[in-house]
């Protein structure tokens, strides 16, 4: 009897022993999940932090890289791209080595990988928002605004409404805006990284309404006549509802106005100035004699825009610089994106004359 | 009974032992793991900060910077570099110009661009205060001039002591060259009349260091009749390590067989290039890099070209139809190239574009 309550006694020791091991082995098991789930977690945060360092390497990489860079007399301008240079970098990366109307010869693979090194999985593209270039997919010399004035196709335009904000301070971003005092005259409107829209520059005081792709959010029977959304009680915010889209005064149709054909203007003011037209050389064609032919000679009257012109003119709204993402329709859930934007100045070295423009930069990076 | 109990305890103690040795070597294994692991992330850390200064000192042209860093080891190879032997990062396609390894808590980065006479990128040399540069130059004629030139650009910061030869062969006319205590020493010959063997003995009695810490860059004129006399003109640099004995000259057979001795120093900045790398197999492979990148942006530029001359149709459409040419033949250009007609010739292209008020060719 005494033999069995002695064994049992080291049983019981045992038992305890082995119970304390166990709730001590739990304890190391807990510590040491615990201590691989902080590990983990400080991994995933380097990772942003990483992606978020690799995407601004990128800016910086990209806002000096000599291809692309603006220079004068070899002295480099900051933050700003030569136009020419940059297409001309685009359409290598495309695989171009002659003139851009020779067909690629070159693989657009074996291009962009020449430039992996420096800029990673990332896609980086420059949006110029002014002066404006117009849409005009049927090209015929004509805006599709005024197409769709005229009742005519209305081709897409990007929707944008944002509410003016006259506390906001400090805006830096700027977008393409048009006020209604003046429609046709688009301006730059600033806003903050909150998104709202701050009184800067030749805005301020004006009625400002953003492009909206012309949709009549106002409900007041016009489309596209200042659609200021959610309009405050501030009545200086209320659009003009004497408000009329002007005419497109071009009875020929052939994309020139009728005041440059006929040589007339209306009281002391030309439709060029009226429709804030930018004509620099006064020879009656906007833009398109000097993005589309590149001269700047008096006689374009005499050398109308054909539909070769046209087709071949490369609107530069977006251009994408650079494009190896590593995304394919299978893999995309295995990456993760850093966006980053700056805006940069885009040079035309032909006519000399800047742009405004945002450099628009998302890197990739494998998740973990 | 007392032969029961002398088991349970033997039992307890050795299940004891078993299990607290098990636990012991768990904790040992976790610090050593741990130890690794964060001697990596540490390397890790300063390999990114690292990567960020070269980013930094890529675009900030002209500047001289020093940066305070832990006390390291920095191997470089043309294509990488690692620190502490644990981490490694490749240079992307950045050209840097490095001495073989830097140990110590600074670091200095210097930038120049690479015109031609466009811009083509931008240069960094990395060098360390432990790294001291003996240049020697002539009393006079092209060496000396080249020396003026040298002395010109090359940063103060950069640790250099430069020395006239007055005599090609007499160590007692060096009395002012002083061991510092540097981890490294190259010595450059800016085409002077000194003797190899005076600058093996001037190494070999003045400086108590290991041979593999010091080297010897030669610049020596590429056609011996025309010498060099400024950092643009066109020489070749020869390189030496030292041995129990003397110098012996550096060679490397390349991908395709061939055999080098030396290498070409086209302009100033693979001239300094040359001195700041002090090894002839790493820096022929970063003038490859530099003529590819070369090769890329002329193609570019040659493009822009074309495409500005078919919108013109006066003056400027020559302009930039002769500029397109001279590109396209600087977008094939190697090595051997000469850079210097090319070069003329388009900064004159340049200056009619100027003139007839056309976009500038770059």
């Amino acid at each position: 009897m005494r033999q069995y309550i002695k064994m049992k006694k080291a049983q019981v020791q045992m038992a305890e022993t082995i119970g304390i091991l166990f709730i001590f082995l739990i304890l190391v098991a807990l510590g040491v999940s615990f201590w691989f789930k902080i590990q983990s977690s400080s991994i995933s945060q380097k990772t942003v932090e990483l992606q978020e360092l690799q995407a601004v390497e990128v800016v910086q990489i990209v806002s000096n890289l000599p291809e692309i860079q603006c220079s004068r007399l070899n002295e480099v301008e900051d933050n700003c791209f030569d136009e020419k240079k940059m297409i001309a970098f685009s359409k290598y990366l495309q695989g171009y080595d002659q003139d851009f109307d020779v067909a690629p010869s070159s693989d657009p693979y074996d291009r962009l990988m020449e430039y992996y090194d420096l800029l990673g999985l990332s896609r980086i593209e420059v949006e110029i928002i002014y002066p404006f270039f117009w849409d005009d997919s049927d090209h015929d010399g004509l805006s599709n605004k005024f197409e769709e004035v005229n009742g005519q196709i209305l081709e897409e335009i990007d929707v944008l409404s944002m509410d003016f904000h006259p506390s906001c301070q400090g805006g830096s971003i700027p977008e393409r805006a048009f006020n209604s005092t003046n429609p046709y005259e688009l301006d730059l409107a600033y806003f903050n990284e909150d998104g709202e829209l701050c009184p800067q520059s030749n805005l301020m005081g004006e009625n400002v309404g953003l492009e909206d792709k012309y949709n009549d959010t106002n409900g007041n029977g016009r489309p596209g006549d200042c659609e200021l959304v959610a309009a405050p009680d501030n009545p200086k915010w209320f659009c003009n509802p004497d408000f009329i889209r002007p005419e497109w005064p071009d009875q020929d149709d052939d994309g020139m106005l009728d005041f440059w054909e006929q040589g007339d203007c209306v009281g002391d003011k030309c439709y060029e100035q009226i429709y804030g037209y930018d004509d620099p050389d006064g020879d009656g064609l906007t833009y398109w004699d000097l993005y589309v032919n590149g001269r700047h000679s008096s006689d374009e009257k005499d050398d109308p825009i054909t539909d070769d012109d046209l087709a071949n003119f490369d609107k530069p709204v977006i251009i994408v610089l650079y494009n190896l993402t590593g995304l394919d329709g299978t893999s995309s859930a295995a990456y993760s994106a850093s966006s980053t934007m700056v805006p940069v100045s885009i040079k035309d070295p032909v006519t000399d004359t800047y742009k405004f423009a945002k450099l628009h930069i998302t890197t990739y990076r494998q998740s973990v | 009974m007392s032969k029961d109990g002398q088991i349970t305890i033997q039992f307890n103690w050795i299940f004891l032992l078993i299990v607290g040795g098990i636990i012991l070597f768990f904790f040992i294994g976790l610090v050593s793991v741990q130890k690794k692991s964060s001697e990596g992330s540490v390397s890790a850390e300063l390999l990114s900060q690292l990567s960020t200064y070269f980013t930094g000192a890529g675009v900030s042209i002209g500047t001289v910077t020093v940066y305070d860093v832990p006390r390291m080891h920095l191997e470089f190879t043309c294509d990488k570099f690692y620190v502490n032997e644990v981490a490694d990062r490749d240079f992307r396609n950045k050209v840097l110009f490095t001495p073989h390894e830097i140990h110590g808590n600074k670091l200095i980065t210097w930038t120049l661009d690479w015109s031609v006479p466009f811009r083509v990128m931008n240069l960094i040399y990395i060098s360390s205060p432990q790294i001291r540069y003996v240049v020697f130059y002539g009393t006079s004629g092209n060496s000396l001039d080249l020396f003026k030139d040298f002395n010109k650009s090359f940063p103060p910061e950069l640790n250099y002591h430069a020395y006239p030869v007055i005599s090609s062969d007499n160590i007692n006319d060096y009395a002012k060259i002083l061991d510092y205590n540097n981890e490294k020493i190259h010595f450059v010959d800016l085409n002077s009349p000194i003797n190899q063997d005076l600058v093996f003995q001037i190494a070999k009695e003045k400086f108590n260091m290991a041979e593999e810490d010091i080297v010897f860059t030669k610049v020596v004129p590429s056609n011996p009749g025309n010498p060099p006399q400024s950092m643009q003109a066109t020489a070749k640099v020869e390189f030496y390590d030292m041995n129990k004995t003397g110098w012996s000259k550096q060679t490397f057979v390349n991908s395709s067989g061939t055999l080098f001795e030396d290498a070409d120093a086209f302009d100033s900045v693979s001239l300094y290039g040359a001195v700041v790398s002090g090894d002839l197999e790493k820096y022929s492979c970063v003038l490859s890099k530099m003529f590819a990148n070369l090769n890329r942006a002329s193609k570019i530029l040659k493009m822009r070209s074309q495409n500005i001359s078919n919108g013109y149709l006066d003056q400027c459409r020559g302009v930039h139809f002769g500029a397109a040419e001279l590109l396209s033949m600087l977008s094939n250009a190697d090595i051997g190239t000469s850079l210097n007609g090319p070069i003329g010739e388009l900064d004159e292209l340049n200056r009619q574009a100027r003139r007839y008020s056309c976009a500038p060719i770059y």
